[in-house]
């Protein structure tokens, strides 16, 4: 459990850290200086304007980071809850082991008073017929 | 018999065999391959220790470069890559030229250390840059020496007959063109796996770490091309072009669609949609240019011969587009990591209530034998 949640925790900053890093070269403000002594590849035939190589392929990073954050979201979401039920899972189990052994132990500790009284009885009974 | 004559009489086959070969009898040159690698910050270390080992392994030759400042330098970029809040440093490293290369050029001077590297592989020069604090993007930049053109050139003047494919309820019967398009789009994806796979000996990022197939590539890359002589006068007698050789264009898997196609100055010609795209593959491009454009005397001048001018006029350029294709090959990953967590989540959970369960049972069984044996005692 503690892996696969360190696991997508991981991940997950890692995504966060990554799509920040990315925004920031990728803004309007730095988006020049990423493109600077970049091949510009334009399109043999752009009856649509469409922008060149490096643009298209920014706008695609810019696609992609948002489409995973929502996916993240989700998923943070989903574990989130699966999370909480696992708590309440694994206190149930805690509380029901705990309890059947709270009963075995005071079961075993009758049965010691028990079988103490019984071999204090029996000595006794035996240091009067000695006597 | 010249071509022309030729046509009249030829067969189907034969056309295809005609079109899907490199224009009017000339050779398609394989120059090099620039393929990138991401390594995050915490892989730094192992990183410099690996390029450490690829010097190690340097080869003491007569006229071979020392590269104690080729150390310094990686090192120094690397020491200040591990400090980088904000970053946009970059380093360019010589590389290595093979033995081979070495061994055939001793009358003159080579200004690269010399080491051994995978067959068909003149030399590798290294450019790394830090764009974004968190990772370093290496661009590994691979070039060819003529036996890998040789091969090349002869797979498309190969015979092929058609594959029989059995399968538990039919036979396919695969085409001799689709055979050949597949023998030589294997060809290049055996190029990029040789050299994938010497980097990984060394150091891994995200892209060649990564669990695929062993017979798919792992990182982006773009080849570069050239034929003797492509019509780069105008836009239009281009589009021409590509329309009358778009057989031979698609025998190099790429889409001969002139509304798909880039150019660059000029000069170049960029090729991404494949036409047998899965779009979960790494982003590999394709350039092709043609010598007759740097055949001028200035070209001579600066860079030697026509080839180099080819390789390093605009090397810069390309180094500099390659990062930008590496993060959108990052964000793939980190999508694929996404999509596996929620594919597998409710299975997870499952798995780990039982194991839970499990777990308690064991603990109280151990607990009450070990209550029960000392009391018995």
């Amino acid at each position: 459990m503690c892996d696969a949640k360190t696991a997508i925790n991981n991940d997950y900053f890692e995504f966060v850290r990554l799509r920040q890093e990315l925004e920031y070269i990728t803004s309007p403000q730095m988006e020049k200086w990423l493109y600077e002594d970049t091949a510009e590849f334009e399109l043999l035939e752009n009856t649509k304007n469409l922008p060149h190589y490096a643009k298209e392929m920014v706008s695609n990073i810019n696609f992609l980071a948002s489409s995973i954050g929502k996916e993240y979201s989700l998923l943070n979401e989903r574990y989130s809850d699966l999370f909480e039920t696992l708590n309440t899972q694994s206190s149930f189990v805690l509380n029901e082991s705990n309890a059947k052994y709270q009963k075995t132990i005071s079961r075993l500790t009758w049965a010691i008073v028990v079988l103490t009284v019984v071999m204090t009885v029996a000595i006794i009974v035996q240091c009067i017929k000695g006597g | 018999m010249t071509e022309d004559s030729s046509t009249s009489k030829e067969t189907v086959e034969e056309r295809l065999s005609r079109e899907t070969r490199p224009p009017n009898g000339q050779r398609l040159i394989l120059h090099s391959l620039r393929f990138a690698e991401v390594v995050k910050a915490n892989d730094y270390e192992k990183l410099e220790k690996g390029l450490n080992l690829l010097y190690q392994e340097t080869l003491k030759h007569r006229n071979g470069f020392s590269f104690s400042s080729e150390q310094k330098n990686y090192r120094n970029f690397i020491a200040g890559a591990r400090k980088a809040l904000l970053s946009s440093r970059w380093v360019n490293l010589q590389g290595f030229v093979s033995k081979t290369f070495a061994d055939a050029h001793k009358q003159g001077i080579i200004t690269s250390p010399v080491r051994e590297l995978p067959s068909g592989v003149e030399s590798l020069r290294f450019f790394m840059c830090q764009i974004i604090p968190s990772s370093i993007v290496i661009i590994m930049h691979v070039q060819f020496d003529s036996t890998i053109t040789d091969s090349l050139n002869s797979l498309f003047t190969t015979k092929y007959s058609e594959r029989i494919e059995k399968s538990e309820h039919s036979i396919m019967h695969i085409p001799p063109q689709r055979v050949k398009d597949e023998t030589i789009r294997n060809f290049f994806l055996e190029q990029q796996r040789t050299s994938e796979s010497f980097i990984s000996k060394y150091f891994t990022g995200v892209f060649i770490s990564e669990k695929t197939g062993d017979t798919q590539i792992k990182c982006p890359s773009i080849k570069l091309f050239s034929l003797q002589n492509m019509p780069f006068t105008s836009t239009q007698t281009l589009i021409t072009w590509i329309k009358e050789h778009g057989n031979f264009l698609e025998t190099l898997g790429y889409l001969a669609i002139p509304f798909l196609i880039y150019q660059f100055n000029n000069e170049y010609l960029l090729f991404r949609h494949h036409v047998y795209e899965r779009r979960e593959d790494p982003i590999d491009l394709s350039l092709l240019s043609s010598e007759s454009l740097f055949t001028a005397p200035e070209a001579h001048q600066m860079y030697g011969t026509a080839t180099l001018a080819i390789e390093y006029k605009h090397d810069m350029a390309f180094n500099n587009i390659m990062p930008i294709i590496a993060f959108n090959c990052l964000l793939l990953w980190h999508s694929r990591r996404a999509i596996s967590y929620r594919n597998n989540l409710d299975s997870f959970s499952a798995n780990i209530k039982g194991d839970l369960r499990k777990k308690m049972i064991q603990c109280v069984t151990q607990k009450l034998q070990s209550i029960t044996i000392t009391s018995s005692s």
